[in-house]
């Protein structure tokens, strides 16, 4: 017999009093594990948004704008001093490995003039691009070189089909490919390789790159530094509206968590008290026939751990499958099942903490009662 | 020569009614082997004279020496040890532990010894054994009756192999046949060489002991004589 089955036996014989504690720290960890699984669960999906579907950070060459103003009257002031994006900006952001950097797209942007138009030409890497921009769909084929694949509406206005020619400065162009509505500027574009677009244009240098990153705020942070010849700006997206919202529910679930560590100290507290006031005789006995006070406290100390342990990993896992199973009916979306150690180390090792810091003072006060004294509660 | 020795203890204690002095200058030798019992009408200061010399209740002057260990000079941890090697207890209401098994509450007191779990057990079968409780080893104290508690009560107290047991009125509740049974256990437990000190309001159990003190009114006294 040990002092660890002294706790475990009083444990299993007063099954009524564990259980409540033991509902206690279930439903304490259960609550703030669900909230902030939830909170994680919606995150995941927003940064899966952000990663998978465009760009959210625009580098672009820098330039010094001049205003022109007289008597109130502004005009259009002119840019100059401007800088250009060579390969070796490419080549400072492909080594930088602490941008999170989930795609680049660099492009050569320029215009062309056939005998009746002018034309937006766009050369890029297709499949860098097609990579960040999903919704791009082409009907034909991808341009190679000396051909070149073009908007919608641009084939609306000039009757052009696949297989259809383009002239684009004294040059004919096979048209490859139609890219389908956009609803975007790309509708009204010419889009080539980079040789293609060089050759067309005259430009040797990137006008603009694009790249897709997990953490737009601090890759643009990054970068400035990084860039001081180049601009860099953050892609306002759609999702932001989305991401307060979720900035919102992560807080709440932070302060929802808190205040139930806090009511959780106090039940636990109560009980414990509660618990101990009940058998101050019996650890009285336990005094009288040789216990020293470390004896007595190890057993109060293993009897709670227990309990806040067991409780802590059962609400922990209710906590997992509650967002699983109720996701797609609070939420209407499901909530995939993730085992997040972290979440599981914090949580299991809170509801302990919780256990422990509720029982120091009612433990303290039976320890230092004396034998005779705790006998009298007999 | 003395197993226990109580040198000039007093024991005061304040109340409402201002300061109560239960013990006055109290001086007591005990051998090793006797059996004693402490004897005196209800407030007498029986019981506080028990949990002195039980190493309880530290007077409020005087000294208890058992073994020449000055017992109340140790600190407090060295005084639960020495409880624990010296003493064993059998309370007025048995005090079991009540979500533990007769086995469990005799074992109790080796929990806190290096011994190992099945030494631990034999023991405490052996001295269930001695108590003829061997076949309600498993059963809660709420599944026994009063004497049988009062047999695991006993069995927990020796079974530490202390050099002394004390026991507050142990027949205090039981029924007259309970009683004697008990005594008997006692004075065989006795006649294998443990000292008892037992506190009773009762004088049939004076038959059983080898010694009798009186107290009243807080001083050791010569017994009443019958009218």
């Amino acid at each position: 017999m040990t002092l660890t089955d002294i706790a475990i036996q009083n444990l299993r014989r007063r099954k009524g009093k564990t259980a409540f504690l033991l509902l206690t720290f279930i439903l304490v960890i259960g609550i703030t594990v669900t909230l902030n699984t939830l909170a994680k669960g919606m995150q995941d999906n927003l940064q899966k948004s952000l990663t998978q579907y465009g760009a959210n950070v625009e580098i672009t060459p820098k330039s010094e704008h001049f205003t022109l103003s007289y008597g109130g009257l502004s005009i259009p002031g002119v840019n100059y001093e401007i800088k250009s994006l060579n390969n070796n900006i490419l080549a400072k952001i492909k080594t930088s490995t602490n941008l999170m950097i989930n795609g680049i797209a660099p492009k050569i942007i320029g215009s062309a003039v056939s005998v009746s138009n002018h034309f937006l030409v766009i050369g890029v890497d297709f499949p860098s691009e097609l990579k960040m921009k999903p919704w791009w769909h082409i009907q034909g084929r991808q341009p190679a070189d000396g051909e070149v694949i073009i908007g919608s509406n641009l084939a609306r206005q000039g009757n052009l089909v696949v297989g259809s020619t383009l002239e684009l400065n004294h040059q004919t162009y096979p048209v490859v490919g139609v890219m389908q509505e956009t609803g975007g500027s790309e509708d009204n574009g010419v889009f080539t390789n980079f040789d293609t677009s060089r050759a067309i244009t005259g430009i040797d240098s990137w006008s603009m790159i694009e790249l897709n990153t997990s953490d737009p705020d601090k890759t643009t942070v990054s970068l400035a530094k990084l860039l001081p010849e180049a601009n860099v700006a953050e892609v306002s997206q759609l999702v932001q509206g989305t991401k307060e919202s979720v900035d919102r529910f992560s807080n709440f679930s932070l302060i929802v968590s808190s205040l139930l560590g806090i009511i959780g100290v106090l039940i636990v507290f109560v009980t414990t008290t509660g618990n101990i006031n009940d058998r101050i005789a019996e650890l009285g006995i336990l005094r009288a026939i040789g216990f020293r006070r470390r004896h007595i406290l190890s057993i109060l100390i293993q009897e709670i751990s227990l309990v806040s342990l067991s409780g802590g990993v059962l609400g922990f896992f209710l906590g997992l499958l509650t967002p699983t199973l109720l996701g797609p009916i609070a939420f209407q979306k499901a909530v995939t099942f993730q085992l997040h150690p972290l979440m599981a180390l914090l949580s299991i090792g809170a509801s302990v903490l919780i256990g422990i810091v509720s029982i120091v003072l009612p433990a303290r006060r039976a320890i230092l009662l004396d034998p005779l004294a705790a006998l009298s509660y007999i | 020569m003395s197993l226990i020795r109580v040198c000039e203890a007093t024991k005061t204690y304040r109340g409402g009614d201002g300061v109560v002095e239960a013990l006055k200058n109290v001086n007591l030798e005990i051998a090793e082997g006797e059996f004693l019992a402490l004897m005196g009408p209800s407030g007498s200061g029986k019981s506080t004279l028990l949990s002195i010399l039980g190493g309880l209740n530290p007077p409020t002057s005087g000294k208890l020496i058992i073994d020449d260990i000055d017992v109340y000079a140790l600190a407090p941890e060295r005084l639960a040890d020495f409880r624990h090697e010296y003493v064993g207890f059998v309370f007025q209401q048995y005090q079991l532990i009540p979500y533990l098994t007769a086995l469990e509450n005799v074992m109790l007191p080796l929990a806190i010894s290096s011994r190992p779990g099945k030494e631990q057990r034999e023991m405490a079968l052996a001295v269930l054994d001695k108590v003829g409780l061997t076949s309600k080893s498993l059963r809660l104290p709420s599944q026994l009756s009063g004497g049988e508690q009062n047999r695991v009560a006993i069995a927990r107290a020796i079974v530490n192999q202390p050099a002394i047991i004390f026991a507050d009125e142990p027949t205090g509740s039981l029924d007259s046949k309970t009683a004697v049974e008990l005594l008997e256990l006692f004075q065989a437990l006795n006649r294998d060489g443990l000292t008892i000190i037992m506190v009773t309001h009762n004088k049939e159990n004076l038959e059983w002991v080898s010694r009798t003190v009186y107290i009243r009114d807080g001083v050791l006294a010569s017994m009443p004589q019958e009218t």
